[in-house]
């Protein structure tokens, strides 16, 4: 029960705190490396959120004609592969790149070694997850901040297995925090004429949309993450398309407010 | 030269073409062997034929004594918030012995390339993992565990429909013209289910003889499509939001007009799909996150059962624990005046007749077991 404490007060600050620098997922744009071509390479195309920022969990495919897709997480690539764009095209991947956290260079995924649950912030998740390309340095990592050295197979078993109560949390903070924030600028600032004319087949290229036409004027990088979390999910009806009859992640976001609610109080 | 490479190519192409073709492999969903286990003929939700697809059979045991089978995954899935909160067993057909087996310690393969015939991407059940592994090596796809594969199969509930919806165009119209040229007419709203209706239309022979095909697409007709035309007609039926979610089991209220009940609050109306979930939240609002309390709750009106009209659940009669089931199982069924409820009760098997202030919430709950 503590440790999830742990893990919950860590993911706050991974997600309100997410724009500010001092993140560990972080590295200066110009030192990520970017596999994506295209206006949306620095998005990920599952959620939208930005690579260089949360580059040490970083993960890509890279499919049979040489193209990539970049995630922030392994959230999203198991989102991707068990029930989004790759579901019915395992076939054309070649292969699963990961971040090695000491490098900052892309390692093959499967010969990576995980720390998993640590109590460094995880991206999209309760459970953190960071890769190694040397056993020894993530045994050190483990050793230090905690969590479990795993395989790349047992670590997405256990993406998949989180994945519910993940999604439970990930909505508890768009309701409370993103899209709110979202609708308000998005009905201050942006040119919605304009917007209506988009046609994208992920948030993340929505949100190079926004950002190249300047629709909604001049926006940092969680201004125009908001307005694109409220354009795709509540006003494109994506997440309601997504997720409505899932009641489960609704008691389980609910459930998360609580606890957010709790540790407010107890501030 | 050209000509070589001409028909080289269209040599290629067609290689091509049919290992593509034979990359769908089909799996046979039919059951092969001879005593297969069917509770009934027809699945719960979907009313289609249950040996059709008995590789991807579930049931469902619940602690209100109901026993339920569905022809696919898809369909327990669409009926999972009704009877969550009553399951005593859930169990599955194990593709490889074809034998029921305990569905929660089953493993499923997903995203495999083996087609089923209810579902865009199939989800097939194997008691032991060595058997799903085997089954992986010919068919591709992942080992999940139920509770991943009942979320994907949530989740690819309206994918699903959109799927299936050019389908279902079609067979409304053909419906309607064996319902015009073939039935009796009667009223669709009296059945609490499709399967009800399904079983009602074959048991008296309201539309003659029909194939087993014909039989599906006028009940399904009748169910999706002239229920709720018919029940515009009527003008004293409560008028239900499309969006409104009852606030206890999160279903869609306006599926089940036969069961609609609601509150009525100074800001806001509570839609409900049974009156047992209307009293569940009227005596403890706060277990379903309402901040209301329980005086506040002055007006109530619930749906009668015989005339569909909308009536002052207040002043109404409600039989308990009859074989009548709703969307939710055993139900209080309201009637406007106490002869058609001890009418209803004595051919349904009620066990009690009550007024609104006689139900206390442990007779509610008492409905769930």
């Amino acid at each position: 029960m503590k440790s999830l404490k742990v893990a919950f007060i860590a993911m706050m600050f991974a997600v309100i705190g997410a724009y500010a620098q001092e993140m560990f997922q972080s590295v200066p744009e110009k030192e990520a490396i970017l596999l994506q071509s295209g206006e949306d390479k620095l998005y990920c195309p599952n959620c939208g959120m930005n690579l260089p920022k949360y580059y040490k969990t970083s993960h890509a495919v890279e499919l049979a004609d040489g193209t990539h897709r970049q995630y922030c997480s392994i959230h999203c690539l198991t989102e991707e592969m068990e029930m989004g764009y790759l579901r019915d095209k395992k076939e054309s991947i070649r292969s699963i790149k990961v971040v090695d956290i000491v490098t900052n260079q892309f390692i093959d995924a499967k010969k990576a070694f995980y720390v998993v649950g640590s109590n460094k912030p995880g991206t999209m998740t309760m459970t953190s997850k960071y890769a190694f390309a040397q056993k020894a340095q993530a045994e050190e990592f483990a050793s230090k901040n905690g969590g479990t050295v795993m395989s790349f197979d047992e670590t997405y078993k256990t993406a998949v297995n989180d994945f519910t109560k993940d999604m439970g949390m990930l909505l508890a903070m768009k309701s409370t925090k993103m899209w709110k924030m979202g609708e308000t600028l998005y009905s201050a600032k942006c040119d919605k004429a304009k917007i209506e004319t988009f046609h994208a087949h992920n948030i993340g290229t929505m949100k190079s949309m926004i950002r190249d036409s300047k629709a909604c004027g001049e926006l940092d990088d969680m201004q125009l993450q908001a307005i694109s979390l409220h354009i795709w999910d509540q006003k494109l009806g994506n997440f309601e398309k997504q997720y409505g009859a899932n009641e489960e992640i609704k008691a389980n976001a609910e459930m998360f407010k609580k606890k957010m609610m709790e540790q407010k109080n107890h501030e | 030269m050209n000509n070589m490479l001409k028909i080289a190519a269209i040599y290629i192409a067609a290689v091509l073409l049919l290992t593509l073709s034979a990359n769908a492999k089909t799996f046979k969903e039919k059951a092969t062997i001879k005593d297969p286990v069917l509770t009934q003929k027809w699945c719960s939700i979907s009313a289609e034929e249950l040996s059709d697809t008995y590789k991807t059979n579930y049931i469902a045991k619940l602690t209100d004594g109901q026993t339920k089978q569905y022809a696919a995954l898809r369909f327990l899935a669409e009926d999972y918030d009704a009877i969550k909160a009553r399951i005593k067993e859930i169990l599955v057909v194990d593709a490889k012995s074809q034998k029921f087996v305990n569905a929660l310690t089953a493993h499923y393969v997903t995203n495999s390339k083996a087609k089923t015939t209810y579902s865009k991407f199939s989800k097939i059940a194997f008691e032991n993992e060595a058997d799903a592994k085997e089954f992986v090596q010919q068919y591709g796809g992942d080992i999940r565990n139920f509770d991943f594969t009942l979320y994907l199969a949530i989740k690819d509930l309206e994918l699903d429909r959109e799927f299936f919806k050019a389908k279902k165009e079609k067979l409304y119209k053909k419906g309607e013209k064996i319902f015009e040229r073939l039935c009796e007419k009667f009223d669709p709203n009296q059945y609490a289910s499709l399967l009800d209706l399904k079983v009602d239309i074959d048991e008296k022979k309201r539309c003659g003889r029909l194939s087993a095909d014909n039989l599906q697409t006028v009940s399904l007709y009748l169910w999706e499509v002239k229920r709720f035309g018919d029940l515009k007609q009527n003008k004293n039926v409560m008028k239900v939001p499309d969006k409104a979610k009852c606030p206890v089991c999160g279903m869609f209220v306006s599926k089940y007009p036969k069961w609609a009940a609601k509150i009525v609050t100074e800001e806001h109306t509570h839609y409900f799909d049974g009156v047992k979930d209307l009293m569940k939240f009227y005596f403890t609002p706060s277990k379903f996150g309402s901040t209301h309390k329980t005086e506040e709750f002055k007006e109530i009106k619930v749906t009668d059962y015989y005339t569909q009209n909308e009536i002052d659940g207040k002043k109404a009669f409600y039989v308990l624990h009859s074989n009548v089931f709703g969307p939710m199982g055993n139900e209080l069924i309201p009637f406007e005046t106490e002869k058609d409820a001890n009418t209803f009760s004595k051919e349904h098997n009620g066990k009690a007749v009550l007024k609104f202030d006689d139900i206390t919430e442990a007779k509610v709950y008492e409905l769930d077991n």
